[in-house]
């Protein structure tokens, strides 16, 4: 795998974590919410 | 979560699922770049998302603005709508900066250079990451007003970063979308394009409707916890006077 791939991974993943991350933080606020 | 939500959701996936597909195994290479340029794929669409939740994000702000005194049910909407959507153009902005680093090193040999579009983007993320803040951390009743204020003068570095590969010259590329006549993508990598473009304006609006839906209760939650303490004020000064 080239330098190239290798950002292209990284990119794609980091695109993907970033967004899950925030799912994370809206499903706990969500949470919270619920409780109130 | 509604039935509606679920229904969305899947069809999101259903279309990411797709884009990945298509952006990765089946529109060619970039002549010159190589496989490195299918980032394109992901990070022009997050930036479409981040023009989208800051443009609902101002719209929001705007209407708060104009009701918070006159239709307190509406505002509360704006509000929590507002909040929703610079959450998630943060995040869309922030994917757009992390994506255009990693391409920019592999392209530039650079992880970062203080050029106009990016200095104006970085700049444009800060700004409403402040406002994130002044809304976590300020407390009192003029918070809402401060940060509607806040957003509106924010949204200003939008068209700014939009306008920086046309008014000066900068080591990010030309536009590649709605600029010179030739420019643009050719006709056989679209269907990435459009694909994750779609993918991702769905999974945006997915998550930041849910954000909005936590956010409200939240702060109708607030308002009615203030109202039953006015209720009860009336009563617990007549029980102090009468000691």
């Amino acid at each position: 795998m080239n330098m190239g791939q290798r950002h292209l991974v990284i990119a794609y993943t980091a695109t993907i974590l970033i967004h899950l991350v925030y799912l994370g933080y809206v499903a706990v606020k969500a949470r919270g919410a619920k409780k109130e | 979560m509604k039935l509606w939500r679920w229904l969305w959701l899947v069809v999101t996936l259903g279309v990411l699922a797709e884009g990945f597909r298509v952006a990765l195994f089946v529109v060619p290479s970039d002549a010159q770049q190589g496989n490195v340029a299918r980032i394109i794929y992901y990070h022009v669409p997050s930036w479409a998302g981040m023009g989208l939740f800051f443009a609902i994000n101002l719209a929001c702000s705007l209407v708060y603005l104009a009701v918070r005194n006159r239709n307190h049910a509406l505002a509360m909407k704006a509000d929590s709508l507002a909040v929703a959507s610079a959450e998630m153009g943060v995040v869309f902005c922030f994917i757009g900066l992390v994506t255009g680093s990693l391409w920019g090193r592999a392209v530039w040999g650079i992880w970062w250079t203080w050029d106009a579009r990016l200095t104006s983007t970085l700049v444009l993320w800060l700004i409403y990451v402040a406002y994130l803040l002044l809304r976590r951390f300020a407390a009192g009743p003029q918070m809402r007003t401060l940060a509607a204020v806040m957003a509106i003068f924010g949204y200003l570095d939008v068209p700014l970063v939009y306008m920086s590969t046309r008014w000066w010259r900068t080591q990010h590329p030309a536009p590649v979308f709605g600029g010179a006549p030739g420019s643009g993508l050719d006709p056989s990598m679209m269907p990435a394009i459009w694909w994750n473009l779609a993918g991702w304006l769905m999974w945006g609006i997915f998550v930041a409707s849910l954000r909005y839906v936590s956010e409200y209760r939240t702060q109708k939650a607030e308002q009615d916890e203030a109202l039953k303490s006015l209720e009860f004020a009336p009563a617990q000064a007549q029980m102090a006077g009468g000691r």
